[in-house]
This record gives structure tokens, sequence and C-alpha cells, in this order.
């Protein structure tokens, strides 16, 4: 499921326009973004909480080239699915096979 | 700055940029989270376009543990929720350490690396000298050095039978020892006065003809064991003393031993043979060499010389007087097959006068032979130092901090008789690291001997505990001396032999 899908489905429901609903979601993605980049952590119901930790600086190893390398510390995105969710799509699609 | 914002205060901050109500902005929010779970239902992914993408991966089954209980559990295969976010949002989070970027970090054995392929090259300089010399000379040396074992090994046979008292035996370690402080003595002094290798067959011919204008001709004895000693440095002084058994024993021992010892010593008699030759004649073939050698500087050394060799003299005639007094009877049963070697040529000295060139190009290996057997005394010199073994440090840290080349830590191994598996040692104990005695911190080729010996009792050991990387240690060894036979106490196996002189 693509944005374009989102953004159907929700106009669908809303009765919108899907270029309005488009705007509605960018405005909606942008907050979360703007959040998520100030280190603000958030829990959006039913789906899950973002936030963001720091990878501490480490070695690395490269087998091939039998080559350390030092890999400076990195701030990245952390996305906790909500407990709800989680146990909602754990057996999601696995009983079918 | 990393506060929690609430769902309420996203909500607001939303409405008021929209322009919507609260309500409705909590509610189409709600909407979109069940069209993305619904997505995530139906097609396992769901792609948000400047945010992220949210993915469900299915985790097999498998065997895991309580690890409060550590019992064996298997956790039955499953799905999770992954976010990706775009790269967008990926830089817009990470911008605070964007400038930083992932660093090589240089291994410490890339450094040692070029380091040890530096002293390798150096030290095959100092052997790659030898074979500079006229290829006979290469048969020549080793010849040589077998006819020292051989004479050694004719020494101990004679010696035997002779019944010799303790007393005897241990005047003749006295002498044996006295022998070699004066040889050292003048080696050292002899390799200062004399930088040039043209300078051995100088002081070969003054040699000469001071011993033909003084000596009888069975005194040349003599001075060949002199020289014998000259080069290799080691304790011939028995065969100095035997001239005087010669006189004795004159044709019936001699004879008994040159038939005993007459395959040993034939390679021995021809190469004094070749000496010989060259000595006798010597104004004639020896200034015969000197012109072919050029020797422009022979003149202002001679005095020099002249100097050196009676000391020389007056030192071999002490020990001669020594010998005959002290030791008379033992000597003269001490009669070897080096003096019968040496006796026979003397009668072919004439007539064999034509390969004196032969023998002049013998001079520079020769002057190799007193270069190296002074190195091998320098061992005694050698300055090791003490360090107390503190925590954290191994041998392999301790050579690259004493000698920048981590890779010499056999060495220190070696050099402690107290350290027996190479792979600990303990804090607190106390170490003797032996120094390089080569200018500038360098290795001397007897240095690498040692090194050799080092690596290749750090081979024993390893090969003692089945270690298979024993031969590794072997090889590197070969690397540091060509001659592994030579310096090892024990059998080397056939195949890590093998495998080791690749190195070379």
């Amino acid at each position: 499921m693509n944005t374009g899908d989102v953004v159907a489905a929700l106009a669908e429901n809303w009765d919108m326009n899907k270029a309005e609903t488009r705007r509605l979601l960018d405005v909606i993605v942008q907050t979360f973004n703007d959040n998520i980049a100030n280190g603000n952590s958030f829990t959006i119901p039913d789906l899950g909480t973002f936030g963001i930790h720091t990878r501490e600086e480490r070695k690395s190893y490269n087998p091939h080239y039998q080559q350390y390398m030092k890999l400076p510390p990195k701030r990245v995105v952390d996305f906790t699915p909500g407990k709800a969710l989680k146990e909602e799509l754990k057996q999601a699609g696995i009983e079918d096979e | 700055m990393s506060e929690k914002v609430t769902f309420k205060e996203l909500i607001e901050s939303i409405a008021e940029e929209t322009e919507n109500s609260k309500q409705f902005t909590h509610d189409f929010l709600k909407d979109f989270v069940d069209v993305i779970n619904d997505g995530l239902k139906e097609d396992r992914s769901v792609n948000i376009a400047g945010f992220g993408k949210f993915d469900l991966k299915k985790i097999d089954e498998r065997e895991g543990y309580n690890p409060q209980t550590e019992e064996k559990i298997t956790i039955p295969a499953h799905n999770k929720i992954v976010f990706k976010p775009y790269k967008d949002l990926r830089e817009l989070v990470n911008a605070p350490y964007a400038h930083l970027e992932p660093k090589l970090i240089e291994p410490e054995e890339n450094t040692s690396d070029t380091e040890e392929e530096a002293q390798p090259t150096d030290i095959s300089e100092e052997d790659d000298f030898i074979p500079m010399a006229p290829p006979t000379s290469h048969d020549t040396l080793d010849d040589k050095q077998s006819n020292t074992a051989d004479s050694e090994k004719g020494k101990e046979k004679t010696f035997d039978p002779d019944k010799s008292e303790a007393k005897i035996s241990s005047s003749f370690i006295f002498e044996e020892e006295k022998e070699i402080s004066e040889d050292e003595e003048d080696i050292v002094e002899y390799n200062r006065d004399t930088p040039e290798e043209n300078l051995d067959e100088a002081f070969e011919k003054l040699f000469g003809d001071d011993d033909d204008s003084e000596e009888t001709a069975q005194e040349g004895n003599t001075r060949e064991s002199l020289q014998e000693k000259e080069r290799n440095t080691e304790p011939k002084e028995s065969e100095a003393e035997n001239d005087t058994s010669l006189e004795e024993n004159a044709e019936d021992g001699t004879q008994i031993h040159k038939n005993s010892d007459s395959v040993k010593a034939g390679n021995s008699k021809q190469k004094r043979n070749q000496r010989e030759k060259q000595l006798p004649p010597n104004p004639a073939s020896s200034s015969a060499s000197d012109k072919e050698q050029q020797l422009e500087k022979e003149g202002s050394l001679i005095p020099i010389l002249a100097i050196s060799t009676i000391i020389i003299l007056l030192i071999a005639v002490g020990a001669w007087y020594l010998g005959l007094f002290s030791g008379y009877k033992s000597y003269s049963t001490l009669t070897d097959t080096t003096i019968s070697a040496t006796k026979m040529p003397g009668r072919k000295t004439v007539s064999s006068s034509a390969k004196g060139k032969k023998s002049t190009q013998k001079r520079p290996i020769n002057k190799q032979q007193q270069n190296k057997a002074t190195k091998t005394i320098q061992p005694k010199q050698r300055k090791d130092e003490q360090i107390i073994i503190s925590k954290g440090q191994t041998l392999w840290s301790i050579a690259q901090n004493k000698y920048n080349d981590p890779r010499l830590w056999p060495w220190i191994y070696h050099h402690n008789n107290s350290l027996d598996n190479p792979d600990l040692i303990i804090a607190g104990n106390s170490l003797s690291v032996p120094l390089p005695s080569g200018p500038k911190y360098g290795l001397t080729s007897a240095d690498s001997v040692e090194v050799a010996k080092g690596y290749i009792a750090t081979y024993q050991w390893y090969k003692e505990n089945g270690s298979s990387q024993a031969k590794n240690y072997l090889w590197v060894a070969k690397r540091y001396h060509s001659d592994l036979r030579d310096i090892a106490h024990f059998k080397i196996d056939k195949d890590d032999l093998a495998f080791a002189s690749q190195a070379r």
C-alpha cells in the first residue's frame, strides 16, 4: 500500500477530494517529522511510539578487506509498535500458509 | 529537547496548522492509523511518502531460551512491524552527527608488516655478501666449516684414548679461554684498523713473509693453525702446540691419523693445500695478486700490519711455550687431523703455485669469515634490559615497545628461560629483554640468529603442544636464519622443514 492508496482510502472515508486529503496528510507527516527530528517522542494510539535513540560510536570489521572501521555515533528513528497492533498482526498471514 | 509529546498536543498543533477542528483532526488521525493497520494486514507494507515505510516482517520459528529460568523454548513464527524512515527523515534526525564519517582504523599489523619486510632485506644483504664472492668461494666456505668440524672431531677422537687427566684437560680449557680472549682482542683491533678487504691480503702476505724468513718449514704449520684461529676464532691452540708433538711423533702418529682420518681430512687437505700454495711462494704469487687487486693503500698500512703481525706471533710463541711446559705430554698426543692435513700440502707447495690466483680469490671470504666471527663474539657484549611485566602487557606488546616490531617477541621468549608457555607471561615477574646490538638499533646477523632461535623455541613449544600453527614459526625462523639445522638443538620435523624452506 502506497501513499496514493492511503489518500484514496481516507478521501473516501471523509468525503473529501484527494488533493485536500493529501495536503492534510502532508501536514500530519510534517508534524511527525518535526517532532522526531527535535528528539521528541510521541505515541500514536493503536499504532506505536516514535522516538529517537543514539547509536554509540563503535568499531566494525570488514572481513573481506580485513579492515577495522571506526563508525561515528548516529541518531536514528525509533519506532515501537503498539502492543495491540503487535498482537493483532503477529499471526497475520502465517496461519494461511 | 527530548520531551514526551502527547497525542493531544500533536492534534492541537496539527489542527492549528490545518485550521481544522481538534475533533476532526483527532478522528482523521485515528482513521489514518486504521488505514495503516488495514494496509499492513492486507499488503504487509504501507508506504507513507515523506515519512517512512511500515513493513510486516515474518520471523521464522527459532530456538530461544528464557533468560530467567534458562529453559529452552521455541519461539513460534510471528510477524514483526518494522518502520523504516525515509531518507529525508533519517538525515534530518542524524543532522547533529552528519559531519562525522567512518574512519579506517590503521591496524597495527600493517605498519609492522612494512617494518618486517625492511629488516629481512637488511639481513639478506649481509648474507648476500658471501655469494658476491666468486662462485668457487661458496664451496670453499662450506668446506672450511666442515673442516673445522672435522678437525674438532679428530681432536676428540685423539683426545679420548690419551687417558689424559683432569689436570691436563683443565689446563687445556684454561689455554682455550686465554686464546679466545687474545684472539678477540686481535680481531677487534684488526677490524678497526683495516677496513679494506684488501688489507687482509696484505696482512696475509706480510705474515707469510715474516714466517718464511724467521721460521723453518715445520713451523709453517703453526702459521697455518694461527691463521685458522683468526678465521674461526675458535680455540685451535692445540694445533699450535702440536708443533712440538710433530717433532716427537714426527711421522708415526701423524701418519696413523692421516690414514684413519684421510677421508675426513680429504677436503681440508685440499683447502689447506690451496692456502699453503699461496703462502710459500709469497713474493711471487702475492705480489701478482696485489697487482690484480690494485692495493694502492698497502704501503701506508704496512707498518700497522707489521705490528699486528708481530703481536700475533708473540702470542702464538707464548702459547706455544706455555703448551710446551704445561701440558707437554698431553699435547704431544693431541696431534690431530688438521696438522696432518696441513703438513701434507706443505710438500706440494712448490709444484702447485699455479693456483695462486684461486687462493687470492678466497681472501675476501676469509675476511667475511672473520667478520662473522667477530659478530658471533658480540652477543657477549649485548646489553639486556630488565623490565617488570605490568598488567595487560604481552610479549607482543613488549616487543612492539622495545623494538618497534612486535614480531620479534620470540626473541624475548627465548631469552628468558623462565618462560615456558610463550602465550603466558605473569604480571609482576621480571623479564630480560635483549636489545639489538646493531647500529641505529638494527639487528646484526648475530641478533637475527638469536631471533631465529627464538622462533625455533616457539616452534618447539607449539609443536610439543600439538598446535598446527607451529610450522609457521619455523617458517619465520627460516627468514631470520637460513640454516635452521645449525641452530636447532632438536630434530625438526621433515615436513615442517620443507614448509619452512619455502621461505627463501
